[in-house]
């Protein structure tokens, strides 16, 4: 009985944390978040967009999709880096966890710094509405949520 | 002597390892900044379908959406905390973000908007927004501005 009980306990848990909505968005956050995603360069099978890293949340499959993310801890207001956070991820229903990075970006002469990392829609995705979860957890053990909504399409234009 | 001497060579050595150590890299820019001081704002762009672009055509009509929290307590702002909180365009006037709470139970809640219509004479290319805000009471501040990565940044296109 006992057994039944903690199992029962961790599917719970483990669907509150996969869960992309909350019964009551809080009043109070323990991390704030910026999330956006942009196009990648380096779709698979199908054209790249005009305009690599130009901002979308709607996609075609085969398309990459670069989450990009950076946020601060409420308390301290310190930002989020490797100094100061557990792990990062993204989670894409239906696919393995998606690990954020923190690193610098842009060109030599112009770089800054966020966590990101990069998704190729398969090309048998479900299409429609989604919701990536992007999930922080820092070194004081406080959480960072933040739900980012797309939608896929078919699949674009062959690349020729 | 010696002692004095190698003790001024060891201090002046610490200085000048200090100092380069906390030079910042002349070629990065400082984004973001270490740390938030009193609120975090985010800022997204959106059609007025709800897309995720920042991407828009004169004539188009970009919607702003916002929130942001406060340092130390993690309060997310409402109305009531607000003396102002809009978002400056260069060569616009400001546009006030509006106040309503959200049904949709995600995260973040993006209960203030502003609307703007891009004039069909607007300049082409990158707008350098921004988005400021003040609390009542004790004054307090918090600003929003891009990530400085041109190619995602606000841009206005040809209709």
């Amino acid at each position: 009985m006992r057994r039944l009980l903690l199992l029962l306990g961790v599917v719970a848990a483990l669907g509150a944390v996969a869960a992309p909505a909350f019964a009551q968005v809080p009043e109070k956050l323990k991390v704030f978040l910026y999330v956006d995603t942009v196009a990648g360069t380096r779709p698979v099978g199908v054209k790249p967009r005009a305009i690599g890293c130009s901002q979308s949340n709607t996609w075609k499959r085969g398309e990459q999709v670069v989450f990009r993310a950076w946020g601060s801890e409420a308390e301290t207001g310190a930002i989020l880096s490797s100094e100061n956070v557990k792990y990062a991820y993204v989670k894409i229903p239906g696919q393995p966890n998606l690990k954020l990075n923190w690193g610098s970006h842009g060109a030599a002469t112009n770089k800054v710094w966020f966590w990101a990392n990069a998704w190729i829609i398969p090309a048998d995705y479900p299409l429609g509405a989604l919701t990536a979860r992007i999930v922080f957890k820092t070194e004081s053990n406080t959480f960072g949520f933040y739900d980012h909504e797309m939608t896929i399409n078919p699949t674009a234009a062959k690349k020729r | 002597m010696r002692r004095i001497i190698l003790i001024l060579t060891v201090g002046v050595t610490a200085v000048v390892v200090t100092a380069v150590g906390g030079a910042q890299t002349p070629t990065e820019v400082p984004f973001p900044s270490p740390t938030v001081v009193q609120f975090f704002v985010s800022t997204e762009t959106v059609t007025n379908a709800g897309e995720l672009s920042n991407l828009f055509p004169r004539g188009s009509t970009v919607v702003f959406r916002a929130f942001a929290g406060q340092t130390k307590t993690g309060k997310v702002l409402t109305a009531d905390d607000t003396r102002y909180f809009y978002v400056t365009v260069p060569g616009q006037p400001n546009l006030k973000l509006t106040y309503k709470p959200v049904s949709k139970k995600v995260l973040p809640a993006w209960n203030w908007t502003a609307t703007w219509t891009i004039p069909a004479d607007y300049p082409l290319g990158l707008v350098g927004f921004k988005v400021l805000l003040r609390t009542k009471g004790p004054a307090q501040f918090g600003s929003f501005v891009q990530v400085p990565v041109g190619s995602s940044q606000l841009t206005v296109t040809k209709a």
